[in-house]
């Protein structure tokens, strides 16, 4: 009730009201002027549709609008002050019942929503409202009339009722469309009431059914007696309605779902979209029956215009109805089977969208939920599609942990490979600080994380040095694993005091003992007397070292290469010999140096090799590695390294102090 | 860039694999999945005239391939170019090849 006056106290309110009775006013003028039906009463009234929508969207502030509108009308029409003041009450609930009713009646579970033509039940609804309205109003209406003496109730009565629900109908449908497209939003009650008020407060609800009951018994009544009504009878009813309307305001409303929280990506949703497509449809074939029955009526020109709009009005009601069930039908099997099942698959994908899908929790719910969409059709297809990839999804998700937690156990198993072997070549330079009769140098870079190449140098006894140079073909763990064995066979071999040819004669049959796999290794060795300088050495088929004599260049060690280890079984090596002095450089690395690879498919070459040391002199072994590495990675640039670079430099300082001394 | 390999019978125990381009980490397994189909046949002859490059694993495929070739008949390699000729050589390779 304290709505109908708050409308005074709100600027949207007013404004809204002021725009209704502008709007009233205006569309009904020119009509009021053009096509008068009962003198000074009333005419085709497209403006009838007006009440009861702007009622329904705007409330409280559209009824006051709208009364005063038509008192403006009645007034500068000349109407009497009885017409007058009863047009104003009329008017005024012609526009409050249809939003007192939106928010208090439920159709079966739907809740009460904020105003909308978006389903079956709205239309349903909608459609309930304008004709209870309608019926009121027409039975006020009538009753006002037969109290002013202007008619009988039986002649005006359909006309009125089908003038104010026609309208209505035809033309509400595209002007709510209209104000839900460009977002106006609809008044929605606030007013809160208990459970109990609630229930009692459904008695109030009374006064529509007594009006209603009073206008079709009084129209039946006349329409069989052919009689107007006792005055007086009449003057009773319409105060038991004036009553009755007065008492209405006080029923209260029920409580309105909150708007739905708008869906992501959904502006119209389908199932508006086919409802209001399928309505604005049914209006054209409406006024299309309209048109061609007012054609037929004007070539019979027999009636009175009284009775032909009285019959057009009838058909077009009548007409409204079949349309009407039958739209509603086809859009309940419409709803029923498509717009609904795409609608709970929206929102399932959507909430699936949502959620996290690193843990499972709500996902059953959901994949359930899917199985429920109805099938047989091309949603249900899409249902069971749908689930059956979230389903997978899951599964990925759990092979994808798994699958992730190998590769960084291996990664982390790699790494510790990559150190065991890095600390199982010499690592610590300088690597025999007591020794001044040599400097030696020596690094690794594998192209993998664990590499097939390997360097070695040790101390056999107080006089030998041995130095080892080596690469397993292939790389990886496979190359890697092999290297560990032939690095400790040779040194195993060497220790025992062989020669270098019988060390590779015994390694190579050790090696050939379980090679399964077909891997071999190219390796070249040599040992160090370092009293003499004698210097024995064996190559299996590596590449040739360079040596440098003192205050020469660098050339090329080149000797009868003998099998690779591990290729054939039973192969002798030669070893050749030679006297190192001091100053002499040996240099020895794997084939990754030569056959460093650019991004132009050009190697590196023993020729580019040989140019730079000789560039280099008189580098120490340190600074000569380093930058020979300096030298390959500018010349590699960007492309991958291929194989392992790995590099051994010897110096010999002072092998004959020492052997002085140890004469001494 | 990537081997490719063209196989021509000469009856049915022998054939010829003509390789062209790079023999090295990448492509050597696919060299050695095609010996390992080469069931039954006494010649197994290889183009080498076009092949650019060998590296340390296609060697071990070379020497699987001599190691199976030496069980049931020979294998011999042609058109083998300067460098590759060198390969075999420094690693001593040449002495266990059968090289026309």
């Amino acid at each position: 009730m304290k709505e109908i006056f708050s409308v005074f106290r709100s600027k949207r309110a007013l404004g809204r009201m002021i725009l209704s009775a502008a709007l009233f006013f205006v569309v009904a003028l020119p009509f009021k002027s053009l096509f008068t039906l009962l003198p000074g009463v009333t005419e085709i009234r497209p403006a009838n549709m007006i009440p009861p929508i702007l009622g329904l969207y705007f409330g409280p502030a559209a009824a006051w609008g709208i009364s005063l509108g038509n008192l403006v009308s009645d007034i500068t029409a000349g109407s009497g002050a009885f017409v007058c003041a009863s047009g104003f009450v009329t008017n005024f609930f012609y526009a409050y019942i249809p939003y007192k009713l939106w928010y208090t009646i439920k159709i079966g579970k739907q809740p009460i929503r904020p105003v909308q033509l978006s389903s079956v039940i709205d239309i349903v609804k909608y459609i309930l409202i304008i004709f209870v309205d309608s019926l009121v109003t027409t039975t006020v209406l009538s009753l006002i009339f037969e109290v002013a003496g202007f008619q009988a109730m039986a002649s005006s009565f359909p006309l009125l009722f089908f003038n104010n629900f026609d309208f209505a109908i035809i033309l509400g449908i595209p002007v709510l469309s209209l104000l839900e497209k460009y977002r106006v939003q609809p008044q929605i009650p606030t007013q809160v009431v208990t459970e109990a008020k609630m229930e009692y407060g459904k008695w109030l609800d009374m006064p529509l059914y007594v009006i209603s009951l009073i206008g079709v018994v009084y129209l039946t009544y006349s329409y069989m007696n052919q009689m107007q009504l006792d005055q007086m009878l009449a003057f009773v009813f319409l105060c038991v309605s004036f009553v009755g309307l007065l008492l209405y305001p006080f029923r209260p409303f029920a409580k309105v779902q909150e708007q739905e929280e708008q869906k992501e990506r959904v502006r119209i949703s389908i199932k508006t979209k086919v409802t209001i497509g399928f309505l604005l449809l049914s209006v054209v074939f409406l006024l299309l029956i309209g048109v061609v029955t007012l054609n037929t009526l004007s070539i019979n020109g027999t009636w009175t215009r009284l009775e032909a709009w009285n019959y057009l009005y009838v058909v077009v009601g009548i007409t409204i109805n079949i349309v009407y069930a039958v739209a509603i039908g086809f859009l309940w099997y419409v709803e029923k089977n498509i717009t609904v099942p795409i609608e709970r698959l929206s929102n399932l994908t959507q909430i699936y969208a949502k959620q996290e899908h690193d843990h499972h929790e709500g996902h059953q719910e959901l994949i359930q939920r899917c199985g429920q969409v109805p099938q047989g059709d091309e949603i249900g297809a899409l249902a069971q599609s749908f689930r059956k990839m979230m389903e997978d999804l899951d599964d990925y998700m759990v092979n994808l942990a798994t699958i992730t937690a190998d590769k960084e156990r291996i990664a982390t198993e790699l790494n510790v490979a990559t150190q065991i072997q890095a600390s199982m070549m010499p690592c610590i330079f300088p690597a025999f600080p007591e020794r001044s009769e040599f400097d030696i140098y020596a690094t690794m870079m594998p192209a993998k994380e664990v590499g097939g190449d390997f360097y070695d140098f040790f101390l056999i006894d107080d006089k030998h040095l041995a130095v080892v140079m080596a690469d397993v073909s292939g790389k990886g763990v496979p190359a890697a694993l092999f290297m560990v064995i032939a690095k400790t066979l040779i040194k195993n071999q060497a220790q025992l005091g062989h020669t270098p040819a019988e060390i590779f004669t015994t390694v190579n049959m050790q090696l050939c003992e379980n090679n399964d796999a077909g891997l071999f290794v190219t390796s070249w060795m040599g040992i160090l007397d370092i009293e003499t300088g004698k210097f024995t050495y064996v190559n299996a088929g590596h590449n040739p070292p360079l040596l440098k004599k003192s205050g020469g260049q660098y050339e090329y060690l080149r000797c009868k290469a003998g099998f690779v280890l591990a290729g054939m079984e039973g192969i002798r090596y030669r070893q050749f010999e030679m006297t190192l002095q001091e100053g002499d450089m040996l240099y020895l690395y794997t084939d990754g140096v030569t056959e460093a690879t650019n991004a132009e498919n050009q190697l590196y070459s023993e020729e580019r090799l040989l140019e730079f040391v000789n560039q280099h002199t008189q580098d120490d072994p340190q600074s000569l590695l380093t930058n020979i590495k300096q030298d390959i990675d500018s010349f590699v640039g960007d492309a991958p390294q291929f194989d392992d670079i790995t590099m051994l430099c010897l110096k010999i300082k002072s092998p004959n102090n020492t052997q002085g001394s140890a004469e001494q | 860039m990537a081997l490719t390999i063209n196989r021509s019978w000469a009856g049915e125990k022998e054939v010829t694999l003509i390789l062209e381009g790079r023999l090295d980490t990448t492509t050597a397994p696919q060299l050695e999945k095609e010996i390992q189909e080469l069931d039954g046949i006494t010649c197994l002859k290889m183009d080498f005239e076009k092949l650019d490059y060998l590296s340390s694993a296609g060697l071990r495929v070379l020497l699987l391939a001599q190691k199976k070739m030496n069980r049931c008949g020979e294998m011999i390699l042609n058109h083998v170019n300067e460098t590759i000729m060198e390969v075999f050589d420094v690693t001593g390779f040449i002495d266990i090849l059968t090289i026309e």
